[in-house]
């Protein structure tokens, strides 16, 4: 349990690092830098999914920070999250899911649109779909393998 | 695959919870164990068993695996 609490730290320290990074990427789009390196501030929808997203990048590793700290302070909450992490029946069905390859992908699908999404919005949106649409479908199967396993 | 692991839990007023925190599983899955649908890996099963204090086949059912001569 001590490698784990160990493992848990470097994890909290690893989302402290998320937030402060996501935090100052939406000061820079605040003040409008992206405009001044040269990058066209123009297209709208594109900048909002961003912010969407770094909002997310905030969020979501703010929640681990307070499951994470609660967990360091009672041992029993700790052994808890251990468990629920290396629990075989969770490994299986997100193997039989295909979760882990989902999220890789659809993860370089998001960026990608992002990133092309500064030359041509049809690819930025019909990737941004795709992306959508796949981790959809793995949840759905997610679900479904949970109830019935 | 059948279980013995509610009747022993039961004789010993322990719940889903606390068996599972004691073999390093989750409630969900004692769950799934218990309503057969799901079979514990051997390391899984061999956790359960040493915990009750009893070997494999007095808590798991393996007559179904049983090859007819």
């Amino acid at each position: 349990m001590d490698n784990y609490r160990l493992t848990i730290k470097k994890r909290l320290n690893l989302c402290r690092i998320i937030i402060l990074l996501a935090v100052i990427l939406i000061s820079t789009h605040q003040f409008g830098l992206p405009g001044r390196w040269g990058l066209s501030p123009g297209i709208d929808e594109i900048i909002n999914f961003q912010m969407g997203l770094l909002i997310g990048f905030i969020v979501f590793p703010g929640v681990l920070v307070f499951k994470y700290r609660l967990a360091l302070g009672d041992e029993k909450k700790l052994r808890k999250l251990h468990n629920s992490e290396n629990d075989e029946r969770k490994k299986y069905i997100r193997q039989k899911s295909g979760a882990s390859m989902v999220m890789i992908t659809s993860g370089l699908m998001i960026l990608s649109g992002i990133i092309s999404g500064y030359f041509n919005q049809t690819v930025f949106y019909t990737l941004i779909l795709a992306a959508a649409v796949q981790m959809g479908i793995t949840a759905v199967v997610k679900v479904y393998l949970l109830k019935k396993i | 695959m059948k279980t013995r692991i509610r009747e022993l839990r039961k004789e010993r007023k322990m719940s889903q919870e606390e068996l599972a925190l004691e073999v390093g599983t989750t409630r969900q899955t004692i769950t799934s164990i218990e309503t057969e649908k799901y079979i514990a890996s051997l390391g899984l099963a061999y956790k359960i068993s040493k915990y009750f204090g009893l070997a494999i086949e007095e808590v798991f059912d393996f007559s179904e695996f049983d090859t007819q001569n």
